[in-house]
Protein backbone atom coordinates (compact mmCIF):
# COMPACT_ATOMS: atom_id res chain seq x y z
CA UNK A 1 0.00 0.00 0.00
CA UNK A 2 1.21 3.28 -0.73
CA UNK A 3 -0.57 5.50 1.77
CA UNK A 4 1.88 6.27 4.19
CA UNK A 5 1.17 8.61 7.74
CA UNK A 6 3.88 11.28 7.37
CA UNK A 7 2.70 13.15 10.07
CA UNK A 8 0.05 14.27 12.03
CA UNK A 9 -0.84 16.72 14.43
CA UNK A 10 -2.83 16.06 17.60
CA UNK A 11 -3.79 19.51 18.52
CA UNK A 12 -7.25 19.47 19.91
CA UNK A 13 -9.34 21.34 17.18
CA UNK A 14 -13.24 21.69 17.65
CA UNK A 15 -14.29 20.63 14.41
CA UNK A 16 -12.98 17.64 14.80
CA UNK A 17 -14.67 16.33 17.84
CA UNK A 18 -17.88 17.40 16.59
CA UNK A 19 -19.72 14.08 15.28
CA UNK A 20 -22.26 14.45 11.96
CA UNK A 21 -25.78 13.16 12.87
CA UNK A 22 -28.62 12.80 9.87
CA UNK A 23 -30.00 16.04 10.24
CA UNK A 24 -26.34 17.51 8.70
CA UNK A 25 -27.38 15.68 5.24
CA UNK A 26 -27.90 17.68 2.85
CA UNK A 27 -31.50 17.39 1.34
CA UNK A 28 -30.60 16.35 -1.62
CA UNK A 29 -28.86 13.37 -0.54
CA UNK A 30 -31.46 12.10 2.18
CA UNK A 31 -34.20 11.77 -0.57
CA UNK A 32 -31.53 9.79 -2.31
CA UNK A 33 -30.71 8.01 0.74
CA UNK A 34 -34.63 7.20 1.12
CA UNK A 35 -35.57 6.40 -2.47
CA UNK A 36 -33.32 3.33 -1.92
CA UNK A 37 -35.89 1.92 0.66
CA UNK A 38 -38.10 -1.33 -0.81
CA UNK A 39 -41.61 0.92 -1.81
CA UNK A 40 -43.47 -0.62 0.70
CA UNK A 41 -41.22 1.19 3.41
CA UNK A 42 -41.65 4.37 1.48
CA UNK A 43 -44.75 5.44 3.74
CA UNK A 44 -43.55 4.42 7.53
CA UNK A 45 -40.83 7.21 6.37
CA UNK A 46 -43.44 9.83 5.98
CA UNK A 47 -44.24 8.79 9.66
CA UNK A 48 -40.73 10.00 10.60
CA UNK A 49 -40.91 13.49 10.66
CA UNK A 50 -42.43 16.26 8.92
CA UNK A 51 -39.25 16.76 6.57
CA UNK A 52 -39.03 13.04 5.64
CA UNK A 53 -42.45 13.84 4.47
CA UNK A 54 -42.02 16.44 2.91
CA UNK A 55 -38.91 14.94 0.98
CA UNK A 56 -40.54 11.92 -0.11
CA UNK A 57 -43.99 13.40 -0.95
CA UNK A 58 -41.98 15.50 -4.05
CA UNK A 59 -42.13 14.49 -7.78
CA UNK A 60 -38.58 14.83 -8.02
CA UNK A 61 -38.40 11.97 -5.23
CA UNK A 62 -41.26 10.34 -6.52
CA UNK A 63 -39.78 10.25 -10.21
CA UNK A 64 -36.38 9.05 -9.23
CA UNK A 65 -37.43 6.57 -6.87
CA UNK A 66 -39.75 5.06 -10.07
CA UNK A 67 -36.75 5.17 -11.83
CA UNK A 68 -34.72 3.32 -9.28
CA UNK A 69 -37.59 0.81 -9.03
CA UNK A 70 -38.26 0.07 -12.83
CA UNK A 71 -34.17 0.14 -13.18
CA UNK A 72 -33.76 -2.46 -10.69
CA UNK A 73 -36.73 -4.91 -11.50
CA UNK A 74 -38.39 -6.36 -14.78
CA UNK A 75 -41.30 -4.95 -16.07
CA UNK A 76 -44.64 -5.59 -14.12
CA UNK A 77 -48.09 -6.75 -15.34
CA UNK A 78 -50.89 -6.50 -12.90
CA UNK A 79 -54.19 -8.39 -13.82
CA UNK A 80 -57.18 -6.94 -12.03
CA UNK A 81 -60.05 -8.94 -11.55
CA UNK A 82 -63.51 -8.06 -9.86
CA UNK A 83 -66.34 -10.19 -8.01
CA UNK A 84 -69.31 -8.68 -6.56
CA UNK A 85 -67.68 -6.64 -3.67
CA UNK A 86 -64.10 -7.90 -4.17
CA UNK A 87 -61.04 -6.84 -6.43
CA UNK A 88 -58.80 -9.11 -6.74
CA UNK A 89 -54.73 -8.28 -7.95
CA UNK A 90 -52.55 -10.39 -9.28
CA UNK A 91 -49.20 -9.08 -10.71
CA UNK A 92 -46.74 -10.83 -12.72
CA UNK A 93 -43.66 -11.61 -12.27
CA UNK A 94 -43.59 -11.00 -8.87
CA UNK A 95 -46.46 -13.56 -8.78
CA UNK A 96 -48.00 -11.54 -5.53
CA UNK A 97 -51.61 -11.51 -5.37
CA UNK A 98 -53.66 -9.59 -3.00
CA UNK A 99 -57.67 -8.99 -2.97
CA UNK A 100 -59.66 -6.47 -0.94
CA UNK A 101 -63.13 -5.90 -0.53
CA UNK A 102 -64.38 -2.31 -2.30
CA UNK A 103 -65.33 -0.32 0.28
CA UNK A 104 -68.74 2.01 0.35
CA UNK A 105 -71.53 0.47 -1.41
CA UNK A 106 -69.15 -2.42 -2.65
CA UNK A 107 -70.57 -2.14 -6.27
CA UNK A 108 -67.37 -1.04 -8.07
CA UNK A 109 -68.42 0.87 -11.97
CA UNK A 110 -64.92 1.05 -13.44
CA UNK A 111 -61.40 0.13 -12.92
CA UNK A 112 -58.73 1.77 -14.95
CA UNK A 113 -55.09 1.71 -14.90
CA UNK A 114 -52.91 5.36 -15.27
CA UNK A 115 -49.14 5.61 -14.93
CA UNK A 116 -48.78 2.71 -12.08
CA UNK A 117 -52.13 3.53 -10.25
CA UNK A 118 -55.53 2.12 -10.39
CA UNK A 119 -58.44 3.92 -10.50
CA UNK A 120 -61.64 2.77 -8.81
CA UNK A 121 -64.98 4.35 -9.31
CA UNK A 122 -68.10 3.38 -7.58
CA UNK A 123 -71.44 4.78 -7.97
CA UNK A 124 -70.33 7.31 -4.82
CA UNK A 125 -66.53 7.24 -4.78
CA UNK A 126 -63.68 8.08 -7.05
CA UNK A 127 -60.39 5.69 -5.32
CA UNK A 128 -57.23 5.66 -6.12
CA UNK A 129 -55.03 2.57 -5.23
CA UNK A 130 -51.22 2.42 -5.55
CA UNK A 131 -49.97 -1.08 -5.93
CA UNK A 132 -46.76 -0.51 -4.83
CA UNK A 133 -46.91 1.18 -1.82
CA UNK A 134 -50.22 -0.86 -1.46
CA UNK A 135 -52.03 2.38 -0.42
CA UNK A 136 -55.36 3.21 -1.24
CA UNK A 137 -57.70 6.26 -0.40
CA UNK A 138 -60.96 7.51 -1.44
CA UNK A 139 -60.59 11.30 -3.54
CA UNK A 140 -62.64 14.01 -1.47
CA UNK A 141 -66.38 15.13 -2.84
CA UNK A 142 -66.52 18.35 -4.77
CA UNK A 143 -67.31 20.67 -2.41
CA UNK A 144 -69.22 23.99 -2.97
CA UNK A 145 -71.25 23.21 -5.96
CA UNK A 146 -74.52 22.50 -6.47
CA UNK A 147 -73.83 20.01 -9.22
CA UNK A 148 -73.85 15.73 -7.66
CA UNK A 149 -71.50 13.59 -9.33
CA UNK A 150 -71.90 11.48 -12.59
CA UNK A 151 -68.89 10.34 -13.75
CA UNK A 152 -64.85 10.38 -13.03
CA UNK A 153 -61.60 9.36 -14.28
CA UNK A 154 -57.65 9.89 -13.74
CA UNK A 155 -55.14 10.93 -16.05
CA UNK A 156 -51.07 11.39 -15.19
CA UNK A 157 -49.35 14.92 -17.28
CA UNK A 158 -46.39 13.49 -17.54
CA UNK A 159 -44.85 17.05 -17.92
CA UNK A 160 -45.83 18.25 -14.55
CA UNK A 161 -45.43 14.68 -13.42
CA UNK A 162 -48.84 15.05 -11.49
CA UNK A 163 -51.74 12.72 -11.75
CA UNK A 164 -55.03 14.62 -11.99
CA UNK A 165 -58.61 13.41 -11.54
CA UNK A 166 -61.51 14.61 -13.80
CA UNK A 167 -65.16 14.49 -13.01
CA UNK A 168 -68.07 15.19 -14.58
CA UNK A 169 -70.92 16.77 -12.52
CA UNK A 170 -74.70 17.43 -12.87
CA UNK A 171 -74.99 20.85 -14.20
CA UNK A 172 -72.68 20.82 -16.70
CA UNK A 173 -70.21 20.92 -14.38
CA UNK A 174 -66.21 19.43 -14.73
CA UNK A 175 -64.25 19.12 -11.11
CA UNK A 176 -60.45 18.80 -11.71
CA UNK A 177 -58.56 17.43 -8.81
CA UNK A 178 -54.39 17.41 -8.83
CA UNK A 179 -53.34 14.71 -6.37
CA UNK A 180 -50.78 15.27 -3.61
CA UNK A 181 -51.56 18.83 -3.78
CA UNK A 182 -54.57 20.93 -1.64
CA UNK A 183 -56.70 18.03 -2.68
CA UNK A 184 -59.66 20.35 -3.27
CA UNK A 185 -61.79 20.13 -6.47
CA UNK A 186 -61.24 23.08 -9.10
CA UNK A 187 -64.65 23.43 -10.82
CA UNK A 188 -65.53 24.79 -14.33
CA UNK A 189 -68.48 25.41 -15.61
CA UNK A 190 -67.53 27.29 -18.83
CA UNK A 191 -65.33 27.59 -21.23
CA UNK A 192 -66.01 23.87 -23.07
CA UNK A 193 -69.20 22.99 -24.93
CA UNK A 194 -72.57 21.50 -23.69
CA UNK A 195 -71.99 17.66 -23.20
CA UNK A 196 -72.93 15.07 -21.20
CA UNK A 197 -70.72 11.85 -20.12
CA UNK A 198 -72.11 8.68 -18.47
CA UNK A 199 -70.62 6.10 -16.29
CA UNK A 200 -70.50 3.55 -19.04
CA UNK A 201 -69.32 5.56 -21.83
CA UNK A 202 -65.07 5.33 -22.68
CA UNK A 203 -62.43 6.69 -21.17
CA UNK A 204 -58.84 6.29 -21.87
CA UNK A 205 -55.54 8.66 -21.09
CA UNK A 206 -53.04 8.74 -23.56
CA UNK A 207 -49.39 11.12 -23.32
CA UNK A 208 -51.33 13.50 -20.99
CA UNK A 209 -54.73 14.44 -22.93
CA UNK A 210 -57.88 12.86 -21.61
CA UNK A 211 -59.91 11.06 -24.12
CA UNK A 212 -63.62 10.37 -23.28
CA UNK A 213 -66.90 9.50 -25.19
CA UNK A 214 -69.67 11.57 -24.26
CA UNK A 215 -73.15 13.17 -25.76
CA UNK A 216 -73.84 16.05 -26.99
CA UNK A 217 -77.26 18.19 -26.58
CA UNK A 218 -79.25 16.75 -23.96
CA UNK A 219 -78.89 18.37 -21.12
CA UNK B 1 3.39 -0.87 -15.36
CA UNK B 2 7.23 0.19 -14.31
CA UNK B 3 6.55 3.60 -15.07
CA UNK B 4 7.30 6.37 -11.88
CA UNK B 5 4.31 6.42 -10.35
CA UNK B 6 2.94 10.11 -9.89
CA UNK B 7 2.42 10.79 -5.74
CA UNK B 8 0.25 13.25 -4.70
CA UNK B 9 0.22 14.51 -1.17
CA UNK B 10 -3.05 14.52 0.30
CA UNK B 11 -3.07 16.97 3.43
CA UNK B 12 -6.34 16.61 6.27
CA UNK B 13 -8.28 19.84 7.83
CA UNK B 14 -6.15 18.62 11.08
CA UNK B 15 -3.01 18.70 9.08
CA UNK B 16 -2.72 14.55 8.76
CA UNK B 17 -1.31 13.98 5.73
CA UNK B 18 -1.33 11.03 3.24
CA UNK B 19 0.86 10.52 0.10
CA UNK B 20 -1.52 8.63 -2.38
CA UNK B 21 -0.83 7.28 -6.51
CA UNK B 22 -2.40 10.21 -8.52
CA UNK B 23 -4.85 7.23 -9.86
CA UNK B 24 -5.96 7.42 -6.24
CA UNK B 25 -6.80 10.89 -6.10
CA UNK B 26 -8.72 10.26 -10.15
CA UNK B 27 -11.44 8.62 -8.04
CA UNK B 28 -13.08 11.70 -7.23
CA UNK B 29 -13.66 13.87 -9.53
CA UNK B 30 -13.27 17.35 -7.50
CA UNK B 31 -9.07 16.45 -6.55
CA UNK B 32 -8.74 15.15 -10.47
CA UNK B 33 -9.82 19.21 -11.17
CA UNK B 34 -7.85 20.25 -8.78
CA UNK B 35 -5.02 18.22 -9.64
CA UNK B 36 -5.30 19.11 -13.21
CA UNK B 37 -5.22 22.80 -12.52
CA UNK B 38 -2.88 22.94 -9.75
CA UNK B 39 -0.18 20.67 -9.72
CA UNK B 40 1.05 21.42 -6.48
CA UNK B 41 2.68 18.44 -4.67
CA UNK B 42 0.99 18.73 -1.47
CA UNK B 43 -3.32 19.61 -1.39
CA UNK B 44 -5.10 21.19 1.56
CA UNK B 45 -8.39 19.37 2.09
CA UNK B 46 -10.16 21.69 4.68
CA UNK B 47 -13.32 20.14 4.64
CA UNK B 48 -12.74 16.56 5.64
CA UNK B 49 -10.91 16.04 8.72
CA UNK B 50 -7.73 12.82 9.23
CA UNK B 51 -9.94 10.39 10.23
CA UNK B 52 -12.68 10.34 7.15
CA UNK B 53 -9.58 11.08 4.80
CA UNK B 54 -7.99 8.24 5.73
CA UNK B 55 -11.53 6.35 5.30
CA UNK B 56 -11.16 7.97 2.11
CA UNK B 57 -8.09 7.11 0.68
CA UNK B 58 -8.59 3.63 1.98
CA UNK B 59 -11.58 3.10 -0.05
CA UNK B 60 -10.22 4.69 -3.43
CA UNK B 61 -7.13 2.84 -3.39
CA UNK B 62 -8.82 -0.52 -2.78
CA UNK B 63 -11.21 0.56 -5.99
CA UNK B 64 -8.13 1.85 -7.73
CA UNK B 65 -6.27 -1.38 -7.97
CA UNK B 66 -9.31 -3.64 -8.60
CA UNK B 67 -9.74 -1.78 -11.83
CA UNK B 68 -6.66 -1.38 -12.52
CA UNK B 69 -5.59 -5.17 -12.46
CA UNK B 70 -8.82 -6.60 -12.29
CA UNK B 71 -8.79 -6.76 -16.34
CA UNK B 72 -10.78 -9.84 -17.92
CA UNK B 73 -11.39 -11.11 -14.66
CA UNK B 74 -13.60 -8.23 -14.09
CA UNK B 75 -16.48 -10.53 -12.26
CA UNK B 76 -14.80 -11.99 -9.87
CA UNK B 77 -12.57 -9.22 -8.81
CA UNK B 78 -16.22 -7.15 -8.45
CA UNK B 79 -17.52 -10.37 -6.33
CA UNK B 80 -14.21 -9.89 -3.83
CA UNK B 81 -14.67 -5.96 -4.64
CA UNK B 82 -18.20 -6.42 -3.21
CA UNK B 83 -17.10 -8.42 0.12
CA UNK B 84 -14.28 -5.72 0.96
CA UNK B 85 -17.29 -3.06 0.88
CA UNK B 86 -19.11 -4.86 2.86
CA UNK B 87 -17.02 -5.17 5.91
CA UNK B 88 -15.92 -1.94 5.47
CA UNK B 89 -19.27 -1.10 6.00
CA UNK B 90 -19.73 -3.00 8.55
CA UNK B 91 -17.20 -1.70 10.52
CA UNK B 92 -17.79 1.74 10.63
CA UNK B 93 -20.80 3.40 13.41
CA UNK B 94 -23.13 5.63 12.04
CA UNK B 95 -21.78 9.12 12.55
CA UNK B 96 -18.81 8.15 10.51
CA UNK B 97 -21.35 7.32 7.90
CA UNK B 98 -22.78 10.77 7.74
CA UNK B 99 -18.88 11.91 7.52
CA UNK B 100 -18.20 9.84 4.47
CA UNK B 101 -20.89 11.03 3.02
CA UNK B 102 -20.61 14.78 3.05
CA UNK B 103 -16.64 14.10 2.37
CA UNK B 104 -17.64 11.72 -0.90
CA UNK B 105 -20.33 14.33 -1.74
CA UNK B 106 -17.75 16.92 -1.38
CA UNK B 107 -14.92 15.32 -3.50
CA UNK B 108 -17.43 14.11 -5.80
CA UNK B 109 -16.98 10.23 -5.48
CA UNK B 110 -19.86 8.56 -6.67
CA UNK B 111 -19.29 4.96 -5.75
CA UNK B 112 -18.72 6.01 -2.09
CA UNK B 113 -21.52 8.20 -2.01
CA UNK B 114 -23.76 5.61 -3.08
CA UNK B 115 -22.45 2.76 -1.27
CA UNK B 116 -22.84 5.13 2.06
CA UNK B 117 -26.10 6.30 1.58
CA UNK B 118 -27.39 2.37 0.20
CA UNK B 119 -26.02 1.69 4.10
CA UNK B 120 -28.17 4.43 5.53
CA UNK B 121 -30.92 3.17 3.39
CA UNK B 122 -30.46 -0.35 5.00
CA UNK B 123 -30.12 0.51 8.50
CA UNK B 124 -33.34 2.40 8.05
CA UNK B 125 -34.76 -0.50 6.14
CA UNK B 126 -33.95 -3.09 8.95
CA UNK B 127 -36.46 -1.10 11.56
CA UNK B 128 -39.58 -2.55 12.62
CA UNK B 129 -41.31 1.06 12.44
CA UNK B 130 -41.11 4.85 12.54
CA UNK B 131 -40.28 4.85 16.33
CA UNK B 132 -37.40 2.37 15.46
CA UNK B 133 -36.25 4.19 12.62
CA UNK B 134 -35.96 8.11 14.95
CA UNK B 135 -34.30 5.98 17.75
CA UNK B 136 -31.76 4.59 15.88
CA UNK B 137 -31.24 7.88 13.77
CA UNK B 138 -31.29 10.39 16.46
CA UNK B 139 -34.47 11.69 14.77
CA UNK B 140 -36.59 13.95 16.95
CA UNK B 141 -39.85 14.03 15.44
CA UNK B 142 -41.90 17.23 14.87
CA UNK B 143 -45.38 15.80 14.57
CA UNK B 144 -47.84 16.88 17.90
CA UNK B 145 -49.74 14.09 18.39
CA UNK B 146 -53.10 14.54 16.66
CA UNK B 147 -50.51 14.74 13.61
CA UNK B 148 -49.01 11.65 14.04
CA UNK B 149 -52.31 9.90 14.66
CA UNK B 150 -53.23 11.42 11.27
CA UNK B 151 -50.37 10.74 9.61
CA UNK B 152 -50.08 7.00 10.75
CA UNK B 153 -53.51 6.90 9.19
CA UNK B 154 -52.66 7.47 6.37
CA UNK B 155 -49.77 5.63 5.47
CA UNK B 156 -51.14 2.82 7.12
CA UNK B 157 -50.89 -0.27 4.70
CA UNK B 158 -54.14 -1.63 3.27
CA UNK B 159 -53.13 -4.63 2.79
CA UNK B 160 -50.32 -6.72 4.53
Amino acid sequence: MEQKKIHGSTHDDDDNDRSLSIEDIPIDLMGEILSRQPAKLIGRSRSVSKLWSSITTTPGFINSFAARSSASSQACALLIFSKRDKLFVFSSPQAESYQFTIPSDGFLKRYDSVHGLIYLETSTQLMIWNPTMKRFFTLPEPEGSEGKYITGSLGYDPIDCKYKALCHLTGDKIGILTLGSQESWRILSQGFPSHYRRMTDCVICINGVIYYECCFGLS
Amino acid sequence: MENEKKMITLKSSDDVTFEVEEAVVLESQFLSHLVQDCPAPEHKIKEVTGKILSKVVEYCEKHVVVVVDGGDSSSSSGDDLKKWDDKFIKEMDLSTVYDLIAAANYLNIQALLDLMCQRVADVITACKDHKEIRETLGIVSDYTAEEEAEVLKENEWAFD
